[in-house]
């Protein structure tokens, strides 16, 4: 009896939140992005790869803040163990490992167990940005900015970095050899550097830009090429499926925003603290559709924590739904007029998906100017420090995939020789460097059109 | 009405109490809920809490890190003196076994200092005194070889796992003179260098300083708690810019810790070795048991569970959870879990110093008996107690990892 007491608990306290954009009244015309395949009238949204990489992103990130422990607890990695167990996530094997149990978890549990219930043949370095041949808007092998290393030429160059890093402290560390924080004891984890860096946090922030960010909006959403993004073709189905290659690339672009279906119909606060809805009620968490990923959480902690109220959930859920929703009206090609609304819609979600991302930049930037005040005060922590640093430095370094960005190159190089290398630390001019992370700030948001009054204020204070 | 139908009707009439309250917010901003416990007076239970288990548990525990201090410092001078090392090596055995036992009974109320951030008031001093299972018996063959120990600022250079009760268990226990270290931990050259003699000087040397820092940390924690406005004297009389802002507080700060049972005694001490979660070595994780070196993974599950008892049933005239109970109708509620924690207890019992490792091989259903029980203790802890009593179950233990 007890059990089924309990289980009466959420019907007798639940809440009606029927809210269809938050704080939007022009709702779309349709709440979920569920649309009918002009071939078997079936749902034709499909975009499990998408998903397969968010999922990737998410257990590199898991095994990586797993290491310490492992170490404690006695693992002696040789050369090469650390980057190999690595490179599972960064060039994974559908093939030999498609039956591994992956590691998102939901107190509801998840519908897609293994890897390869989700999707097959894919990794996470073929899609980074550099390493797709096709579509993207600068050389990458010689435009990309942000990381001041001789050994840093390209994205996969600075993953590369990274990994090597990590295996060498685990090495290091495996040994005894810490390595120390300003005070001289050992840093909180593996994967922090003495420096500042959180090589976690890096790791995974650069790669939702390089992966995500890069191919959502310089691949599937762009109209760069005749026959890719909102160019592909919109007659037939493609191979085996039941939609059109254009009305694939969009949902693959939805994909990588990381929403799920039912994003529109869910708060701010619900996004961004729970993230998983059981839109059929099955009682278990689809991945493929009730799992929010990435940039779309992060855009529902920006606009949750804004001063100035912005909506780029809104924004960018209204252009993702309308955009697909005059694909799934269409008959065969576009005409002109509506290849105009599509990328009328495209540019609303780039436009709040760009927005959403440089907040969170701003956001880590005001984080950065906190920890750097309290250095020397009990309130100090350096783990949260190289945390923060991090995190705005990852994310920083995504903003430059975006062929539409509001953000030319030379201010984005201009944004990181401000944000630099490290962050200022105990013996380093802090004042200084914080004057700098204030300039990048306001640069930034002057770019991006974003309202002063979500900037913070000279102590980081006020605002993201 | 019989003790399923008496919690039945309890457990509807706290449901119903959410629910109505609730709804009555009209669902904008939740109101809290109501606290059953209105006008009772928390004071004798917060303040057994405070005294009987913990600080006295304290006040035991460096009582018994200074007696395993002084038997070290035997083992080490008869070694240095070429004496019947044999026989000061089991007296240390001993002072280890029972100030290990001690802190097993401590480690149940995880409050204030002892805790790990972000608990009220952490500090993971618990860490520096017992970090299982963060523990790397190869890292502390490392620290013999070059005797990091002898470092002025070994506590400050160096890991948990490098020091405290784990680590002089396998000083003590382990395999004294060998070591299991892999080459690119340790040359081998480095170690045979050392000689059976020099091995056993240095497992000696390494254990008596990190007995000394335990002493040390143990006596630091022992007073954070107890002095007057001391940690412990904010559990039991709770004020608004304490650690604790109310007597309610307290309570859930009470209520929250005894998921020990749950995440630690059930699921890694008793879960990972049966099997039952994360064992990723095979059918089952024997080295995954606690105290591996000294077989004392029953023993101590054993005083874990006989301290939350004392907590559940109240101990020296103080109140216990099961009074809390009572006096919103849940008598029996609390008689079902005190006799889950009996069960446990018992089952626990069964065993009694058998090796662990040989139990799990010959006879898993044994251990197995007692992670059930523990699980009837937990699950009405976090089920109908947590409702009843309107207190908040960690996220942590939220789920069920079975």
């Amino acid at each position: 009896m007890s059990r089924s007491l309990l289980l009466l608990i959420p019907l007798l306290v639940a809440c009606p939140t029927v809210d269809p954009v938050p704080g939007d009244d022009d709702a779309p015309s349709t709440y979920t992005y569920t649309f009918e395949s002009r071939f078997d009238g079936e749902d034709s949204v499909a975009y499990s790869g998408q998903t397969f990489r968010h999922v990737l992103i998410h257990d590199l990130k898991s095994w990586i803040g797993g290491l310490t422990p492992r170490l404690d607890e006695g693992w002696f990695p040789a050369e090469g163990d650390v980057v190999a167990e690595l490179n599972f996530f960064l060039e994974f094997d559908g093939d030999t490992s498609g039956g591994l149990e992956h590691g998102i978890t939901t107190t509801l549990g998840v519908d897609q167990v293994t890897y390869g219930d989700i999707a097959s043949g894919k990794d996470l370095l073929g899609k980074l940005a550099g390493n797709d041949p096709v579509g993207q808007h600068a050389t990458w092998a010689t435009d990309f900015v942000g990381w001041d290393d001789p050994l840093v030429t390209t994205p996969e160059s600075l993953v590369r970095l990274w990994t090597y890093q990590i295996e060498d402290q685990a090495i290091a560390w495996s040994t005894g050899g810490y390595p120390l924080d300003p005070t001289g004891a050992p840093v909180p984890a593996v994967y922090v550097t003495a420096e500042g860096h959180d090589l976690n946090q890096l790791m995974q922030k650069f790669l939702l830009g390089a992966i995500a960010y890069s191919q959502g909006t310089d691949d599937y959403l762009d109209d760069d090429l005749a026959d890719g993004g909102l160019n592909s073709d919109h007659e037939a189905a493609r191979d085996g499926a039941n939609n059109t290659a254009l009305e694939h690339a969009w949902d693959e672009g939805f994909g990588y925003f990381g929403a799920t279906r039912d994003y529109g119909l869910h708060t701010d606060d619900e996004i961004a603290d729970m993230g998983a809805f059981d839109a059929d009620g099955s009682g278990s968490i689809d991945l493929l559709s009730e799992y929010a990923f990435g940039h779309s959480v992060n855009a529902a902690k920006r606009d949750r924590g804004s001063v100035e109220a912005t909506d780029w959930t809104a924004q960018a859920w209204t252009g993702f739904v309308e955009g697909r929703a005059i694909l799934a009206a269409s008959n065969g090609p576009l005409t002109d007029e509506e290849m105009a609304a599509l990328q009328l819609r495209r540019d609303d979600a780039v436009e709040a998906w760009e927005a959403a991302l440089g907040a969170t930049v701003i956001h880590y930037i005001n984080e950065v100017i906190v920890d750097g005040e309290a250095i020397g005060t009990d309130g100090y922590s350096f783990a949260d420090h190289a945390k923060h640093w991090s995190e705005m430095k990852g994310f920083a370094l995504g903003l430059q995939f975006n062929p539409r960005s509001k953000l030319a190159p030379d201010r984005f190089a201009q944004l990181h020789e401000l944000i630099g290398m490290a962050p200022a630390l105990a013996g380093d001019d802090v004042a200084a460097y914080n004057a700098d992370l204030i300039t990048a700030r306001d640069m930034l948001g002057d770019r991006l059109d974003l309202d002063p009054a979500n900037l913070g204020d000279d102590h980081g204070l006020g605002g993201w | 009405m019989d003790s399923a139908a008496g919690r039945s009707w309890l457990l509807v009439a706290a449901i119903a109490l959410i629910a109505v309250t609730l709804r009555a917010s009209g669902c904008t901003e939740p109101e809290p809920v109501p606290d059953p416990l209105e006008g009772y007076d928390l004071g004798p239970f917060l303040t057994g809490v405070a005294d009987v288990h913990v600080d006295a548990g304290y006040a035991a525990f460096r009582d018994a890190a200074v007696s395993l201090e002084g038997e070290l410092t035997s083992w080490l001078e008869t070694l240095q003196d070429g004496g019947d090392d044999a026989a000061r090596l089991e007296s240390a055995r001993i002072a280890w076994r029972a100030a290990f036992m001690l802190w097993q009974q401590t480690e149940v109320l995880q409050l204030g200092p002892a805790a790990a951030p972000p608990s009220v008031g952490g500090e993971a001093i618990r860490d520096e005194i017992y970090s299982w299972p963060t523990v790397n018996d190869c890292l502390v063959d490392q620290g013999l070889v070059d005797q990091r120990y002898a470092d002025a600022d070994f506590f400050e250079a160096n890991l948990v796992n490098a020091y405290g009760l784990d680590a002089i268990e396998w000083l003590l226990f382990g395999t004294l003179t060998e070591t299991f270290c892999p080459s690119q931990a340790i040359e081998p050259s480095d170690w045979d260098a050392l000689g059976d003699d020099g091995v056993l000087l240095r497992r000696a040397e390494y254990a008596l300083v990190a007995a000394t820092g335990i002493v040390d940390v143990a006596a630091v924690l022992h007073t954070d708690w107890g002095i007057d406005g001391g940690v412990g004297d904010q559990l039991a009389s709770p004020t608004e810019d304490g650690l604790w802002a109310s007597d309610r507080a307290a309570l859930q700060g009470v209520f929250a810790a005894l998921f020990y049972l749950e995440t630690s005694v059930k699921d890694r001490k008793l879960g990972r070795p049966l099997g039952l979660l994360d064992c990723t070595t095979g059918d089952t994780c024997p080295e995954d048991f606690e105290g591996p070196w000294a077989g004392s993974a029953v023993s101590a599950v054993r005083a874990n569970l006989t301290q939350i008892r004392t907590i559940a049933a109240g101990a020296n005239d103080a109140p216990g959870i099961v009074d809390l109970l009572a006096h919103v109708g849940g008598q029996a509620l609390g008689d079902d879990l005190l006799a889950a924690l009996d069960e446990a207890i018992a089952a626990a019992d069964a065993v009694g110093d058998a090796d662990p490792a040989t139990v799990l091989a010959d006879s898993p259903q044994d251990l197995l008996a007692i992670h059930d029980a523990i699980k009837r203790a937990t699950d009405l802890l976090k089920g109908e107690v947590a409702i009843v009593l309107a207190l908040t179950v960690p996220a942590e233990s939220a789920g069920d990892n079975d």
